[in-house]
């Protein structure tokens, strides 16, 4: 086929077109809904005085918020990657609060050690969090990606990566709220290698999971 | 682009046309060492792409920016499948020489009698004598030939590769004899 006539098809193709909203705001949309789900979650699954007795630990309650963090940021990451044009300075934002978030329970993990002794910190095996992370995460995952392919897949890998990041990271919130941890350690180490290796494996399957794709009736067209 | 994303067909015909050129001198350049056929596939894949993710242009941000952001994506996305391509792929030379059986040697393979293929095909299914038609004769494509013959695709596939079969074992007795 000739370019030329491509052209002629693809303006006779063009419609109306539903602009996709600031970044920022698909953002905001993603993170209520998921906070939302996440929360009636939390409510329905901790036990009766987990979360009064989880806030009053100060250290916990900025984890919990540089958690979040990173996931606010991860996921308007992601909603800006799809958007030809946008700065890749906004990916620094989720790396500044995976480091803050981590600091903060790495910090813990000191404390832990000033406590029990460098070698009595309790360091248990957690694979209910993993399980509970990577069931909890799934969904708004999901939603998210689906959000994303309205827009356009210049870097897949990136963009799945950081969106598995960002549900993984509410859904860290999550197991840290319904179940009780010894030691900041272990989350450090089940819940950091969790989020990191779910992120892993998302941004080698980026390319399959985000693709160009033309619409149905322009098949034909196709180069 | 405004104008395009409103729904006016003709606004976004211009900027296709405008838009055009300077990518196919942007691709061009980047991939000289792609034959023009390639380039031009290349160019029309970077058009489609844009056409499909219109949707993400934002009217208070400058044009330039945002389609120059496809077209090295989509550029990025070109050599990678060159190089994967390239990796799997052997060169072979033309041979000088083939076999040296006619048939081997001649670019068209002519009916011998065309009569007698005309009427194998008339002596097929009704089915496949119709499919033979569309498809071959007429040279319709399979969605054209479905929709004319109101058989399903499938269907079509079907009776064209039995109908081929009764067709060469037609040909062939009638070759013998």
């Amino acid at each position: 086929m000739k370019t030329e006539d491509l052209i002629v098809g693809l303006a006779r193709d063009s419609g109306l077109v539903r602009r996709l909203p600031h970044p920022w705001v698909r953002a905001a949309v993603w993170v209520t809904a998921t906070t939302i789900y996440l929360a009636g979650l939390v409510l329905f699954m901790a036990p009766p005085g987990r979360l009064g007795a989880a806030f009053v630990d100060l250290r916990f309650s900025f984890e919990q918020v540089a958690a979040g963090l990173v996931g606010l940021t991860a996921g308007a990451a992601a909603l800006t990657t799809v958007v030809p044009g946008r700065s890749r300075r906004v990916l620094v934002a989720p790396i500044v609060a995976g480091v803050l978030w981590s600091g903060i329970a790495a910090f813990g993990g000191v404390q832990d050690a000033l406590q029990y002794g460098a070698t009595g910190i309790p360091l248990r095996t957690d694979w209910p969090c993993v399980a509970a992370i990577v069931m909890t995460g799934s969904l708004p995952a999901a939603g998210l990606v689906h959000m994303l392919r309205r827009g356009a897949p210049l870097t897949p890998r990136i963009t799945v990566a950081l969106a598995v990041l960002a549900a993984a990271a509410f859904a860290n919130v999550t197991a840290c709220l319904v179940r009780p941890h010894d030691s900041s350690l272990t989350v450090l180490v089940w819940h950091g290698t969790s989020v990191l290796a779910l992120c892993g494996v998302a941004g080698v399957l980026g390319t399959s999971v985000l693709k160009w794709s033309w619409s149905t009736h322009l098949e034909g067209t196709q180069p | 682009m405004r104008a395009a994303q409103a729904g006016d067909s003709d606004a976004y015909l211009q900027l296709l046309q405008h838009i055009m050129p300077r990518i196919r001198r942007i691709v061009g350049r980047r991939r000289g060492f792609a034959g023009p056929a390639d380039v031009e596939d290349l160019v029309q894949e970077i058009l489609l792409s844009l056409h499909a993710v219109r949707a993400t242009y934002d009217p208070n941000r400058p044009f330039m920016p945002w389609m120059l952001a496809i077209v090295r994506s989509r550029l990025a996305d070109g050599a990678r499948r060159h190089a994967r391509q390239g990796a799997h792929e052997v060169h072979v030379d033309d041979p000088a020489v083939t076999f040296t059986d006619l048939a081997a040697n001649t670019d068209y393979e002519g009916f011998e009698d065309e009569q007698a293929l005309h009427h194998a095909i008339r002596s097929l299914p009704k089915g496949q004598r119709e499919a033979i038609e569309l498809l071959k004769l007429k040279e319709l494509s399979l969605k054209e030939a479905a929709a004319a013959s109101g058989s399903s695709i499938g269907a079509l596939k079907v009776a064209t590769h039995r109908a081929m079969i009764a067709l060469r074992r037609t040909m062939n007795r009638s070759h013998e004899d």
